[in-house]
């Protein structure tokens, strides 16, 4: 076991590294890092010869006269002490801003997974132990429709159906739910709660759709092995059978999925964020886009990279744990 | 295992139905205990409360003399025209005299040209310190190494040996001096210091009437009343701004209750359901800014002069401001000078030449020694007319504008495609700097209202890749140079006028760019709740001051 966790983590170093390789050239031939710089100066009236000196100094400060294999070195040796630069549009530290905005992220991942695991596994089971019942037909038919449904559009119409529906019919002052941010000015765990319910069901009814399938499947599978029909005849009772064999035994393939799509997940806030302005990754990263904010590109990419490494590591390592045919 | 389930089910049931009584006992209570007292009459300013409103974007800092906040609009609306004196006040299209001056500066023409500014005695910053003529000439230091502007980089000295009388001498002739000290900053808080540093996130000194009490980024900014304003006090207890990038989230948020007003430049989508809401107030107006189709007067075919007159004469503008803007305005119509119908000071009609005419495409095409072959597309020399029109992803305004032309232009005979890119590869990045583009549907939204346009227009304005500049059309024309040099520098008001429309008028002869729609300033507010709001194209919520919460605040 031992073994597999070295040689698992070894290999996640290495592609890390090549993942900043190509990270790094990825972003330096598509993006100009004096755009923000040019964009500052781009106005109307800026004094030409101002301008022209404010640019050559940015150029110095930020070591763009040095060869591209030069700047990799130095940026790779920033980070691997914790110095990821400065934000070319904010000038604060690239590592602070990543920080809170990764607190926030993480948040609404946490909250979000937890929903879909509890969720999933309770449409999971219904659906494959009564599997081809009214119950289970609808269940199929509503994770397809949540797989099919775009997130942008679904969290339109919670909006839409959830916050101002019952704000103009019950005539109320405030909304019952948030789309905006964290907090109201009033704050409270109320509060919190009522910002994060509809961005966290945002989030989880696509993996809510695609890990009840899943589980449904491997609850069918398990259904029909041997060990269930013993336990069944030695007289335990369907409740017992469920939960203690057939589930158990089912969750164990899932454990691996789920943690190799929380690691996809960071791409998907980017659109629930966006949508509920919610001050995460996944803004930054569309604001880092539209400034040209290099610096910050890069270590949202590398964020992202560590994050899905990180989950398809501890991915592998689960499976060799609850599957000891893997550690081989 | 059926009894567990409606037991479970019905234990279910109760938790949801909890749930649901507790979010609406929030929802109702909040605010609605005590609508009665606090309901004021429509004109009668009512004092205290806290107003929510939408932020589509924030400043990348709050130093408004660095390249992170310098040209930031939301920053100057939100911020820095809230909590820093300035010299000079718009209002109703004129400049007026700020509470911080003791009355209209005086003016010696020189050379070299002079400015007494004489100051207020009761001005003061928030810790008690008094407003001085050495703010002013910390202030006009900083933004000269900023190259924040033409007029700043023009001042040659300050004299501030009277702290009561700031004495600034130009090194030119200088008419737009009006535009400087709009962000005065304390000289005692800050001399000596990392002016990037201290102001970086926000600062806690005022010298306007409301102060920052925090701002968390990408989440909201919220002011308070400065204590020591010594001008008129904000009747509100504290205003919020949120910050929501999102157009669709933006609209949303304002729908739902979730702000008390939202302010927009440019028509969006799905923006007329707003018009609808009971108890909202809708209001639109012209802006400063207007939008453009640049041509890269460097690029062929659009090198010829005749191709780019002839592109004019094959556009419908009047079909295309209809149909951005006719829903929320039916009176717009396309801006006729390449400047907004909104500065009525300085605006002239040069364009209006260009109506559709597509006789008159024929004309200068076939002047010019084009023919059009079989595929009904003008060619010269086996080169086909064709223009790529750019602009930045994610407009829909801008996108929708784009295909109305290329249907256009096709009619007239040009090969017209789209490709458009993330707006910093495309307005500040490689496309405008190395001179790639072809046309570009961009916005102009000049810093002040003065009428030079030798930023966007004057060939030492180029930009390459050494030096930042605004003249993207790259358009080289000694009689422009020499016009807008002459505007730059002309301190009689009635010469200058003449030089403008000159200017002006040989801008819609050269057609380095083509002006569709001036931009509109739309703010919606919910109108039983707020009051005071005036519009202003210099800024949304430049008399803030002055607005109260009529109820539920």
């Amino acid at each position: 076991m031992v073994r597999l966790v070295a040689r698992r983590t070894a290999w996640s170093v290495l592609v890390l590294f090549a993942a900043s390789t190509l990270c790094f050239v990825i972003v330096r031939v598509t993006t100009d890092p004096l755009t923000v710089t040019r964009a500052s100066l781009n106005r109307g009236d800026v004094d030409p010869e101002a301008a022209a000196r404010l640019l050559a100094d940015e150029r110095d400060r930020l070591g763009l006269h040095r060869p591209l294999a030069a700047q990799y070195g130095h940026w790779l040796a920033g980070v691997a002490h914790g110095d990821w630069g400065e934000s070319l549009e904010s000038h604060r530290p690239v590592a602070a801003d990543v920080r809170s905005r990764l607190w926030n992220t993480v948040q609404l991942i946490a909250f979000g997974i937890v929903l879909a695991v509890a969720v999933a596994i309770l449409v999971g089971v219904v659906s494959g132990a009564r599997q081809y019942s009214a119950a289970d037909h609808a269940l199929s038919g509503l994770s397809f429709v949540a797989l099919s449904m775009p997130s942008f559009w679904f969290a339109l119409m919670a909006i839409e159906v959830l916050i101002y529906f019952p704000r103009h019919a019950l005539h109320l002052d405030h909304p019952l739910l948030y789309s905006v941010g964290l907090h109201s000015p009033s704050g409270g765990l109320l509060d919190y709660a009522r910002h994060l319910a509809l961005p966290v069901m945002t989030l989880s009814l696509p993996l809510v759709a695609a890990w009840s399938r899943y589980i449904r499947a491997s609850m069918i599978d398990a259904l029909s092995a041997p060990y269930v029909q013993a336990a069944t005849a030695k007289g335990l009772s369907r409740r017992q059978v469920l939960l203690g064999h057939v589930l158990r035994n089912a969750l164990i393939p899932f454990t691996t999925v789920s943690a190799v799509g929380i690691g996809q997940l960071f791409g998907g806030v980017i659109v629930t964020e966006a949508i509920f302005s919610w001050p995460g990754m996944g803004q930054l990263l569309l604001q880092a886009l539209s400034d040209g904010d290099t610096n910050m590109l890069l270590a949202w990419l590398m964020v992202a990279a560590t994050f899905a490494l990180g989950l398809n590591l501890l991915a592998d390592i689960l499976n060799g744990v609850l599957d000891p045919r893997a550690r081989s | 295992m059926n009894t567990s389930w409606r037991n479970w089910s019905t234990r279910a049931g109760r938790a949801v139905a909890a749930v649901i009584v507790s979010l609406l006992a929030a929802s109702c209570t909040v605010g609605s205990g005590n609508d009665a007292e606090r309901v004021a009459p429509a004109d009668q300013p009512k004092e205290g409360g806290t107003l929510v409103l939408g932020a589509l974007q924030e400043p990348a800092c709050a130093d408004w003399y660095a390249a992170c906040g310098i040209s930031s609009v939301w920053g100057r609306d939100m911020l820095s025209s809230q909590t820093l004196p300035r010299a000079f006040d718009f209002v109703d299209n004129v400049y007026r005299p700020s509470i911080l001056l003791a009355g209209e500066p005086t003016v010696s023409p020189g050379p070299p040209q002079v400015v007494t500014y004489r100051l207020n005695p009761s001005a003061v910053w928030s810790d008690g310190t008094r407003i001085t003529s050495a703010d002013f000439k910390y202030t006009a230091e900083q933004a000269k190494l900023a190259g924040s502007s033409t007029a700043a980089a023009a001042v040659d000295t300050v004299d501030a040996s009277d702290p009561g009388v700031a004495k600034v001498t130009f090194k030119d002739p200088t008419p737009a001096w009006r535009d400087n000290f709009a962000r005065l900053l304390p000289n005692h808080l800050l001399a000596g210091k990392d002016r990037g540093a201290v102001l970086r996130d926000g600062y806690t000194f005022s010298g306007g009437p409301w102060a920052l009490d925090h701002w968390t980024r990408g989440v909201e900014i919220k002011l308070v009343p400065n204590a020591r304003y010594w001008g008129p006090k904000p009747h509100l207890d504290s205003v919020v701004f949120k910050v929501i990038t999102d157009s669709s989230a933006y609209l949303a948020a304002y729908k739902t209750g979730q702000l008390d007003m939202a302010y927009f430049a440019g028509p969006q989508r799905d923006i007329l359901d707003l018009k609808g809401l009971t108890g909202t107030h809708f209001e639109s107006s012209i802006g400063f800014s207007f939008e453009v189709v640049m041509f890269n007067t460097a690029k062929p075919p659009l090198d010829s002069k005749a191709v780019r007159q002839a592109l004019a004469f094959g556009a419908d503008r009047d079909a295309i401001v209809l149909q951005q803007s006719g829903s929320i305005d039916p009176a717009i119509k396309p801006a006729q000078a390449l400047m907004s119908p909104g500065n009525r000071e300085w605006y002239t009609q040069p364009y209006r030449r260009y109506e559709r005419d597509l006789g008159r495409v024929k004309q200068l095409m076939t002047d010019d020694g084009w023919a059009k072959g079989t595929d009904g597309v003008w060619a010269k020399a086996g080169t086909r007319a064709t223009v790529e029109l750019n602009t930045g992803t994610g407009n829909a305004r801008r996108e929708q504008a784009e295909e109305i032309l290329r249907s256009q232009w096709k009619e007239a005979g040009f090969d017209v495609s789209i490709v458009n890119a993330n707006p910093a590869t495309l307005l500040t990045g490689k496309w405008f700097t190395d001179g790639t583009f072809q046309a570009a549907i961009v916005s102009l939204a000049p810093p002040a209202t003065d009428p030079n346009l030798c930023g966007n227009f004057c060939s030492k304005n180029i930009p390459t890749e050494t030096k930042p500049g605004n003249n993207v059309s790259r358009i080289a024309s000694k009689p422009l140079d020499d016009l807008w040099e002459a505007v730059a520098k002309e301190l009689d008001d009635t010469k200058r006028h003449e030089l403008v429309n000159q200017a002006q008028q040989t801008l819609a002869d050269e057609m380095p760019a083509l002006p569709l729609n001036p931009v509109l300033d739309i703010i919606v507010f919910n109108e039983a709740k707020v009051g005071g709001v005036k519009t202003n194209p210099a800024g949304a919520f430049y008399n803030l001051s002055e607005w109260y919460c009529r109820s539920h605040c």
